[in-house]
């Protein structure tokens, strides 16, 4: 029997707050063709609507600073 | 302040059920902006959401469920103008639900008026009057979803 192999993806969206406050929001399975302007537009509706809060004191979001696509794949060795 | 936490559910490529869980959510975010929020996340990932997937706002002070979104509702005039002849007019509707819309609640008997719904580059009205419609108000209303409540707008129709 041969190893079995499984891929996952995550994407890690890094969100900063204008108090240093950063999160980070993981999305599973990122498409692959994710373009910068999807993120910049992403960041300006964040700005613009802030539906999302700094955890300290509610300050305001700032930017996106880093986005990070993850690709693992695990390999379930055959030792039998 | 009292935070939100906000989860969608969506599916994957294999029909698994996905959440994502948002949190520091702004409770004074409107529902609408929340949801493009969730929307345009998701827009980022191979998963599909659809209206049927819930989007949970919970309090976290209290852990108590907030409930449903409530709808974006409204139409573009609420009053209108009956001219005395055969008349048919288009209203636009606003609205940012999954819901259906029917038209009731006559405050008369025999209006003289039959509403319509039609999708065209947005969701408009639509309005017929024959001679001899009377001044009446009525409502439309937007059913209630797993994701959204119910919503209504009274409309009212006036003479010349």
């Amino acid at each position: 029997m041969a190893d079995t192999l499984t891929e996952t993806r995550t994407l890690k969206v890094e969100t900063y707050y204008v108090d240093g406050d950063t999160r980070v929001i993981t999305l599973k399975n990122p498409k692959n063709n994710i373009t910068t302007q999807e993120i910049i537009n992403l960041q300006t509706m964040l700005q613009t609507k802030q539906v999302l809060i700094g955890d300290r004191n509610g300050a305001a979001f700032g930017k996106i600073p880093k986005v990070t696509k993850i690709t693992e794949t695990r390999a379930n060795l055959d030792i039998s | 302040m009292a935070k939100l936490t906000m989860q969608l559910k969506a599916k994957d490529a294999f029909d698994k059920s996905v959440t994502t869980s948002f949190t520091s959510v702004n409770p004074e975010a409107s529902d609408s902006d929340k949801l493009q929020l969730a929307k345009a996340m998701n827009s980022l990932t191979s998963n599909t959401y659809s209206s049927t997937d819930l989007i949970k706002t919970i309090n976290l002070d209290t852990e108590t469920d907030a409930g449903k979104l409530t709808p974006t509702f409204s139409i573009a005039h609420s009053t209108i103008t009956l001219t005395g002849q055969n008349m048919y007019a288009f209203e636009g509707i606003t609205y940012d639900g999954d819901g259906k819309f029917f038209a009731g609640d006559y405050s008369v008997d025999i209006p003289g008026i039959s509403l319509g719904f039609l999708n065209q580059g947005g969701w408009n009205l639509l309005i017929q009057a024959v001679p001899g419609a009377v001044p009446c108000t009525c409502k439309i209303m937007a059913t209630e979803t797993d994701t959204y409540k119910a919503a209504e707008i009274t409309l009212t129709f006036v003479t010349t």
